[in-house]
């Protein structure tokens, strides 16, 4: 079964801007980013079709989340999709599709998890 | 890991609209294989099979009362299912506030 979640954000910037900063080293560290004391964000990105971007972040050293992205389409500033692992602390893990689209000229980010 | 399979199983059992159906209808009270099986338009064995993938799933229990298998709602799996979705949705719900709020913060709030 697929889990078909979508999120909608209006986003006052271009989205050349937005499909940017989703795209570099601090947005994306950002994005991954809580304002909790200590929280770990490593993340590194080989941003192309076929890249990886691998992330490992979560409260402690010991308590680490991972998602491995692989790059299936980068279209700037429109759309991206990344086919992606999960895995949790705990050793579970699943796999999803996640798609990143953005609109203009309402500047809409639609984000997708199938 | 057992947590993993437990949700795939709960997952792809939801993943039918028939099993969906059969877990609908036994929300209103137990019902053997073969009152299942006529609402749905299926076989006795289509519903076995249906059900067999509810109950491994513990989604569904069965029981062998005299020629014929009752059914009725099994424990648990569902809440963990939905624990789990409403988990994964705000990771990214808040992954995509602070996004946009880093995005606007540092674009002037023009574009």
């Amino acid at each position: 079964m697929s889990l078909d979640l979508r999120f909608e954000r209006l986003i006052a910037a271009a989205p050349e801007r937005v499909f940017d900063a989703f795209t570099d080293p601090v947005g994306q560290r950002e994005f991954y980013g809580q304002d909790a004391a200590g929280w770990i964000v490593d993340s590194r990105c080989d941003l192309r079709v076929g890249g990886v971007w691998s992330l490992s972040f979560g409260p402690s050293p010991d308590e680490l989340y991972h998602h491995r992205h692989v790059f299936e389409v980068i279209d700037r500033p429109r759309r991206i999709l990344i086919a992606s692992i999960e895995t949790r602390p705990d050793g579970s893990s699943f796999e999803t599709t996640l798609e990143f689209t953005l609109s203009r000229p309402r500047r809409r980010l639609t984000w997708s998890t199938t | 890991m057992q947590y993993r399979s437990t949700l795939d199983g709960t997952f792809f059992a939801l993943s039918d609209p028939t099993r969906r159906g059969i877990l609908e209808r036994l929300g209103g009270g137990p019902a053997t294989i073969s009152e299942l099986a006529t609402p749905f338009g299926l076989t006795i064995n289509g519903v076995k099979k249906h059900v067999g993938i509810l109950e491994r799933a513990d989604l569904v229990v069965t029981e062998k009362v005299g020629r014929a298998r009752h059914c009725r709602l099994g424990s648990g799996s569902l809440a963990e299912a939905t624990a789990w979705i409403e988990g994964h949705r705000e990771a990214w719900e808040s992954r995509l506030d602070r996004f946009e709020r880093y995005v606007e913060r540092t674009s002037g709030g023009g574009g």
